[in-house]
């Protein structure tokens, strides 16, 4: 049986009986072994001496080297490649253009619209035309060069309202609009009536880069009829359909085995290297490897969508919301990604985490020559957060409520009926999340000198764990060695968040043994389930409920066992750091490896699967149903520093609060927070991708910048656990809320400072000094 | 990358005949701004290495100080003597880049690269500095001020080698080196300025250096402003005028890193407080 939590805290009271063995079992109940311990990450040691081989750093006997030649126009026809001469060059082996892609030439998430190699229509910079193999990367660069392209310039279009009128350029289909959408829930002109304070606004929010440490790349072999790929991803089942689909071969013939990845941020779920590198391999016979520089990886790979978003929110004059009206469109540049996907959690989150009874949003996805756009942590959240929370500032400034009791008071609560008309009942941690950042509101710096301007703001999200509306399983193995050992199989890929470590707990947890007595193996599509992508901060909930239910299995045949040595039922038993004893009666104990010693003995192999789907519905077209079975919630408050001469912003310190449900490995959760609060940062103040007529004019890091160490701010994160009744051991999800509302924070934190609203990110010194000397002229 | 060669000479003399062939020919030595020029291609077809024939020693004479071609922005930030005689340098070179580019990068390399943002030139330029050089005729010097023609390009026009750069000693005035980047480091100056000012008994400005980058094609001297400085008294008031008439003088562009109008009202910013800065520590090294 596995502990349940809520009935474990009620056992406290009968601690107080004397008995050493009831002692000890209720002591088993109250708290984990494994859960809730900040273990040092499996990937840790290795990492930290530098020994761990990335995609980069794996060669293969024979390899050649793969090079792409990209288009360099946003919008046009390739009428013709000349490949004869780059072909004849030294050390070229092989040059590939679409005829050489023996599939469908086609790849995508939710629509299948982006070319392996182009065939004739060129949607943006960066498409990719041709894919040169050489022995070394030097030959493949010059070959490059030696291609001869002719290229029908078209007229382009790169700004998602101009794409949506009549007699604009068409990127893809008949229309540029890919997706409409809308949640109409009760009646918001009615809402309006009663409204005393209205706050009209237009937000706009641009491109982000996701700057993983570590470019894409990919190594593959095509040897036996079978097609191996070590890719840096965060999707490896995904990618071996699509490398099988474009290759022309089973699903079967393809092995994808995620490389140790530096990073992903959402950017790594797309088809990269991994299709081009297989295509290389199985054309020529030879290992390939695919390797994006810094420059490329920008240009080529998909970004954060940007948006425009016009919202009117309505108050009474005693602060209850009463309806909010809100229009998005967003840019999904020359491919649709995640953007379909994107858009719809926009909507489903344009609201906040508050209760309003009257809610209209309509959103819109666009094509452009743009960049595409696609997944990036946060998923079209850290957008509409950027406009409701200054929403929020700005109507609690007019009722004259002080911005924190405002929230507080229209916060979602168990009861609450969100605005695609669902019912919340359970792990609802807004209202925590908002004390617990409120506790920090102690001494304001308001010292004043000279240039300088403190100001404190705050921001809140909420976010749904999960794909919004859709079946997203995750399968998982767990076998329990001769020696009581266990080996974990799941197709999570840990790309730095920490999975294997999470996953290793939960399953040592499950099992009644030691975190050190689990070994995981993940993302390998020959020998691991599908445990679906990382993303939409849905593995320690989605793949950690599936490694919970495969581990529970396993136990079950580990338990029927040691019932027979302990002579009971296996429902009275329970495990406990190696022990397994009656529950009522702890000193009925044998232990884990003896049990399974006898399992071996007796014929009966504890190998076990497990799965779990979280429970949701379709969004009909009115935007009703359950899209998510469960949130994480987050509050975050910025202290920030104006300098008024030179519109520099200083972030002096965030203390982020997030309701993760249950935290597996609490410091793994704070690095969580950490870094997600400098990623906002950066959102908010710093990367500034310009994108002018679809060229990327900031390819690289001295020009796209990220904030430094000297620049991050000091995060102080608070981790609320409201146990998710259907997370593995209460656990929801804390990946992508970490940056969701440190933009908004910050924007706030702003306002306080010098009275001044940014609603175009980033904030940029230009932008702010423009600002304030308007206001003082 | 296209492809290129590498020389070592073995003596100045060798370097100087190297750089003197017709084909297009860099001097490298830290390399963090030549190996980026090389991964653009460019055409360079020749890399001149001179990191065996300089030496990076920072040296003390009586009225200046002279820095070996190969010392680092790491070694002058840390050199004790330019603390003492020239610390605004020694502040400029800390605002270069990170560490790791401190450690590498030179300060001859630094003016050679002539890029109009370099964070050391308007400190070198507040200072006085002569830069030292050796072209195919002799070794010749040139006021720091005179040598850059536009940005990327040099009174070398490629020909010749830095060997030293002498800094006057500051016996007398202040000095203050700020710059507006756009993060705290590894940020390419948005605009920096160094100022220099001497004072006599009555506060009453005897001397104005002001030198700002990334305002023009060049390191600016702002010298409108400084003669209107002359014989004023030194406060809030009077460098707050400086500030807004260097605001006017300066000649920014718009780029990607910044726009011509916050590049032309910050440079205004940063006059006003390096003058309040520069004169303060004039009057204490005064009394």
């Amino acid at each position: 049986m596995p502990v349940n939590i809520a009935a474990s805290r009620d056992v406290k009271g009968l601690r107080g009986i004397r008995n050493a063995a009831w002692e000890r079992g209720v002591a088993c109940l109250l708290e984990f072994n494994v859960i809730g311990k900040s273990i040092p990450r499996v990937d840790a040691k290795e990492k930290a001496l530098g020994r761990t081989k990335f995609g980069a750093d794996m060669k293969l006997p024979g390899m050649l080297y793969a090079k792409v030649l990209r288009s360099q126009v946003p919008h046009g026809w390739l009428r013709s490649l000349d490949i004869s001469k780059a072909s004849a060059m030294p050390g070229v082996k092989a040059i590939l253009t679409v005829k050489d892609v023996p599939g469908r030439n086609a790849y995508g998430t939710t629509i299948k619209d982006e070319p392996v190699l182009v065939a004739d229509k060129i949607r943006k910079i960066g498409d990719p035309l041709a894919l040169v193999l050489a022995e070394t990367e030097k030959a493949a660069v010059l070959a490059l060069e030696m291609i001869k392209t002719e290229i029908e310039e078209l007229p382009g279009v790169f700004d998602p309202l101009l794409a949506l009128e009549e007699g604009a350029p068409l990127v893809n289909q008949k229309s540029n609009l890919l997706v409409e959408r809308k949640i109409v829930c009760g009646d918001t002109q009615q809402g309006f009536s009663k409204a005393d304070y209205v706050v009209e606004s237009e937000y706009r929010t641009h491109h982000q880069e996701h700057a993983y440490i570590e470019p894409e790349v990919s190594l593959a072999q095509a040897e036996g009829g079978l097609i191996t790929v070590w890719a840096s991803t965060q999707n490896p089942h995904y990618d071996r359909g699509e490398i099988a689909g474009n290759l022309g071969v089973n699903v079967n013939q393809v092995r994808v085995i995620q490389a140790p990845t530096g990073g992903g941020f959402g950017g790594k779920l797309d088809i990269s290297t991994q299709i081009l590198a297989a295509l290389g391999a199985l054309k020529t016979g030879c290992p390939v490897r695919l390797e994006y520089t810094r420059e490329e990886s920008m240009i080529a790979s998909a970004k954060r969508h940007p948006a425009v978003i016009r919202v009117k929110t309505g108050a009474t004059r005693d602060g209850k919301l009463v309806a909010i009206e809100e229009e998005i469109v967003a840019d999904t540049g020359a491919y649709a990604s995640y953007g379909p996907g994107v858009i719809l959690r926009s909507m489903v989150h344009a609201a906040g985490p508050y209760e309003v009874p009257n809610v209209y949003i309509w959103v819109r996805l666009v094509h452009t020559n743009n960049p595409t756009c696609g997944a990036m942590r946060g998923f079209g959240v850290p957008q509409v957060a950027f406009a409701h929370e200054q929403q929020m500032d700005m109507l609690a400034e007019k009722i004259g409520m002080n911005p924190v009791e405002f929230r507080l008071l229209n916060c979602q609560k168990a009861g609450t009926v969100t605005p695609t008309g669902q019912h919340l009942l359970h792990s609802i941690g807004i209202e925590k999340t908002i004390e617990a950042v409120r506790e920090k509101d102690e001494v304001r710096p308001k010292d004043c000198r000279g240039a300088k301007r403190y100001g404190r703001g705050i921001g809140c999200m909420w976010y749904g764990i999960g794909y919004t509306s859709l079946p997203n399983p995750s399968g998982a193995f767990v076998t329990v060695v001769e020696d009581g050992t266990a080996i974990v199989h799941t197709g999570c890929a840990d790309i730095g968040q920490g999975s294997n470590t999470t996953f290793t707990q939960i399953a040592a947890e499950e099992l009644g043994v030691e975190a050190a007595d689990v070994y995981v193996y993940s993302a390998d599509t020959g020998m691991t389930p599908d445990g679906g992508p990382t993303s939409a901060s849905r593995q320690t909930y989605i793949s950690g409920n599936a490694v919970k239910a495969a581990a529970a299995n396993a136990k079950q045949i580990i338990h029927n066992m040691a019932a027979k040595l302990l002579n009971c039922e296996p429902g009275e038993l329970s495990g406990y750091g190696g022990s397994i004893f009656v529950t009522d009666d702890p000193n009925r104990v044998v232990s884990f490896k003896e049990a399974i010693r006898k399992c071996y003995e007796q014929g009966s192999l504890p190998i076990s699967s497990g799965h779990f789907v979280p429970q949701t519905t379709p969004l009909d077209a009115q935007g009703q149903g359950v899209p998510y079975a469960t949130y994480a919630y987050a509050s975050q408050i910025a202290d920030i520093e104006v300098d008024t001469e030179t519109g520099k912003v200083q972030v002096l310190g965030v203390r982020a609060a997030h309701d993760v449900g249950r935290a597996i490995n609490p410091r793994n959760v704070e690095g969580q927070i950490e870094g997600g609060c400098v990623m906002g940062q950066g959102l908010a103040l710093y990367e500034d991708l310009v994108v002018q007529d679809g060229e990327i004019k900031t390819p690289s890091f001295s020009t796209y910048l990220l904030p430094t160490t000297l620049d991050a701010t000091n995060v102080d994160p608070v981790i609320v656990e409201e146990d998710e009744p259907s997370g593995p051991f209460g656990a929801k999800g804390v990946g992508e809320p970490s940056l969701i509302p440190t933009p908004a924070a910050i924007a706030n934190a702003i306002y306080d400072a010098v009275g001044i609203r940014i609603k175009e990110l980033p904030i940029t010194p230009e932008k702010l000094l423009a600002q304030l000397k308007k206001k003082t002229s | 990358m296209t492809n290129f060669s590498v020389v070592r000479p073995n003596t100045i003399e060798q370097a100087i005949v190297m750089l003197n062939t017709g084909i297009k020919v860099k001097v490298i030595a830290g390399g963090t701004d030549v190996v980026i020029q090389l991964r653009k291609g460019l055409g360079i077809e020749q890399v001149v290495d001179v990191t065996g024939i300089l030496d990076r020693t920072i040296e003390e004479f009586d009225s200046y100080i002279s820095i070996g071609a190969l010392a680092t922005h790491d070694d002058v930030m840390n050199s004790q003597s330019i603390r003492k005689w020239a610390g605004v340098l020694a502040e400029a070179c800390s605002h270069v880049a990170a560490p790791q580019i401190r450690n590498l990068g030179t300060i001859a390399g630094n003016i050679a690269n002539a890029s109009p943002a370099g964070d050391t030139l308007p400190a070198l330029m507040s200072l006085g500095a002569v830069v030292v050089y050796r072209d195919q005729e002799c070794e010749k010097t040139i006021a720091i001020e005179d040598f850059f023609t536009g940005p990327g390009r040099t009174k070398l026009a490629g020909k010749g080698i830095i060997t030293c750069i002498r800094v006057p000693k500051m016996f007398q005035g202040g000095a203050s080196f700020l710059k507006i980047g756009k993060r705290n480091a590894l940020a390419i100056s948005v605009c920096n300025c160094a100022s220099f000012v001497l004072l006599d008994s009555e506060r009453k400005i005897q001397e104005a250096r002001i030198a700002l980058g990334s305002v023009a094609p060049t390191p600016f001297r702002a010298k409108q402003t400084e003669k209107a400085l002359l014989g004023q008294v030194a406060g809030e008031a009077v460098f707050v005028k400086a500030g807004e008439q260097a605001s006017g003088e300066v000649v920014p562009i718009t780029d990607v890193r910044s726009t011509a109008e916050y590049r032309k009202q910050v440079a205004g910013v940063l006059v006003r407080r390096t003058l309040l800065a520069a004169a303060e520590q004039a009057s204490k090294r005064n009394r």
